[in-house]
């Protein structure tokens, strides 16, 4: 579904992303690990179309060659970004960011299913749609971040530390919701530090360090290797 | 006397808040600073005024002709001188400053084909100048007209904003342009169409304007003043905000032309502008932009 290879990204003279090639198939959870500072938003903005990269790079989603492709064109395809900081609209209603979500070639004609759909996966939402987003709890737009995303119907959702600043029992069910996603037929690609919760959602994981895709392997595999525990996610776990 | 004022008030901050409109989407939604904006609104009052007074058009017609014309032209400004500018500001340059400069060059540039086709005197056609009774005050009919337009004109556009998908676009990239393609929005295609249907505002409120004023090839920086005083006073990109911050002004207009001075009405619109970006820069109504 997803291909990359020879991705590199600077900002100015500092390297951010060096050469990184994965894949993800279709219907597959990979998560992205790694320290502080490794890269993974940058390869994430890079994936949506948000940050500039090496003309070098190759990015394929579903057939398509996108490398060149401006990011609101790649939301068009079905690839969908909630990234750091989330990217909603402070100033406009919960409902207003999830009618924008569904500005896409397949959000638009599935806008009232979808509707249904996400205000059944955030039933708190549904007595908010008259909130401004801007006055909403952390935790609360987070999910309008994700129920914008899906609004627009991705093939392929990215997260970039969805639990960043969730209180533990809402980061449980953050991650319940994100494994019904899951089974709903939407891949995901997730950036996250919750080690354990986002490993045990995800079918495969990559570990990154410095700007590469240092390590790789099957979701049991990473959470029951104790070195790599050790050494690349300290106690994160 | 107190009548009087309110109702010439209101004609005046309708045709106000028409232009305000049109500078809100520029200015709010593509981020340029036209301060040629004002110019359009002079070129539609003198294109109405020569297909009124050699073709014998309706100056309602006019403006079914000038205001799509204003469109097509704007769009093709943007491409010519503003896109490059957006394009550099990408890299590092600065839109705001970029564009100020551009449109005071555009300024002059149109104002002096204005002066060599109709020289510097006040035009007027004669249309609908019979007296009409409105609430007890006797008012030239085509004003009642000309609130009439701005009115429906101006309703218009805010029930777009507020209620279909476009205008809801237009908002979010007015609000967060940076996170406009998040939802698969082309900002610099809504920057582009915004812009020229600002221009089209800017030219149906000249068109609404020629029909009860007279007006001057110098009089489009006036109205560029007047529309940026009200944009910023409604809040930059707020829409409601610039309806009602239009009728403010052509009510404080009316009330201090009548009972202080007419010659300080223009003063008085300075004074507002002053106390506006001392007080509150983000505007009567906005909240602050973070
Ligand atoms: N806009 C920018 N300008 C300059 N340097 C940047 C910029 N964005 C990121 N960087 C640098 O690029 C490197 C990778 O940043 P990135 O945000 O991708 O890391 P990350 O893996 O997401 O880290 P975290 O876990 O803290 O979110 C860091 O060293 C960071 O300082
Ligand atoms: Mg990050």
């Amino acid at each position: 579904m997803l291909s990359l290879s020879d991705l590199s990204l600077s900002y100015g003279k500092h390297l951010a992303l060096d050469k990184v090639s994965f894949q993800l198939a279709e219907g597959e959870t990979v998560v992205i690990l790694g320290a502080n500072g490794a890269g993974k938003s940058s390869l994430l903005k890079a994936l949506a179309g948000l940050e500039r990269y090496s003309d070098a790079a190759r990015i394929t989603f579903v057939g398509d060659d996108i490398a060149k492709m401006p990011a609101h064109k790649r939301v068009d395809l079905g690839l969908s970004l909630v990234p750091e900081g989330r990217g909603l609209f402070p100033a406009l209603s919960v409902e207003d960011n999830l009618l924008l979500g569904a500005n896409t070639r397949n959000g638009r004609p599935r806008e009232k299913e979808n509707r249904d759909y996400v205000l059944d996966l955030f039933p708190k939402l549904r007595v908010r749609a008259r909130q401004l987003v801007g006055t909403m709890s952390g935790g609360e737009q987070q999910m309008v971040a994700i129920a914008r995303a899906l609004m627009s119907a991705p093939k392929l959702l990215m997260l970039d530390e969805p639990s960043l600043g969730l209180a533990p029992i809402v980061v449980g069910e953050l991650f319940e919701t994100l494994k019904s996603i899951r089974a709903s037929g939407v891949s995901m690609l997730i950036v996250e530090q919750n080690v354990q919760a986002s490993l045990g959602i995800a079918d495969r994981g990559y570990i990154m360090e410095t700007g590469r895709i240092i390590g790789e392997g099957r979701a049991e595999d990473l959470l029951s290797d104790p070195n790599l525990q050790e050494a690349y996610l300290g106690t994160s776990a | 006397m107190l009548t009087t004022s309110l109702v010439i008030g209101l004609v005046l901050g309708g045709t106000y808040a028409l232009a305000a409109l049109g500078l809100t989407m520029q200015y709010g939604v593509s981020r340029i600073m036209n301060l040629a904006y004002g110019e359009f609104v002079i070129v539609a009052a003198f294109a109405t005024f020569v297909l009124v007074s050699t073709l014998g058009l309706d100056p309602l017609l006019s403006l079914l002709l000038v205001g799509p014309a204003a469109f097509v032209i704007s769009y093709a400004v943007y491409s010519v001188l503003m896109a490059p500018l957006v394009k550099r500001s990408r890299k590092g340059g600065n839109l705001e400053i970029d564009s100020i400069l551009v449109t005071f060059g555009l300024l002059f540039l149109i104002q002096g084909i204005l002066l060599v086709i109709f020289g510097a005197d006040f035009q007027s056609y004669s249309y609908l100048n019979v007296a009409v009774d409105l609430f007890g005050v006797t008012i030239a009919a085509n004003q009642v007209l000309a609130f009439g337009l701005a009115t429906v004109l101006g309703i218009g556009l805010f029930l777009l904003i507020r209620f279909t998908r476009w205008g809801l676009i237009l908002r979010a990239v007015a609000h967060r342009p940076d996170n406009a393609p998040l939802v698969a929005i082309n900002v610099d295609r809504v920057a582009q169409l915004a812009f020229a249907f600002g221009g089209m505002l800017a030219a149906q409120a000249g068109v609404v304007i020629s029909m009860f004023q007279t007006f001057t090839a110098t009089a489009g920086v006036v109205f560029t003043m007047k529309a940026l005083i009200v944009v910023i006073m409604g809040g930059v990109g707020n829409f409601l905000g610039a309806l009602i911050a239009g009728l403010i002004l052509g009510l404080v207009e009316a009330f201090v032309s009548a009972y202080l001075d007419p010659g300080l009405t223009l003063a008085s619109t300075y004074l507002i502008f002053l106390v506006l970006l001392l007080w509150r820069p983000q505007g009567l109504f906005g909240k602050s932009v973070s």
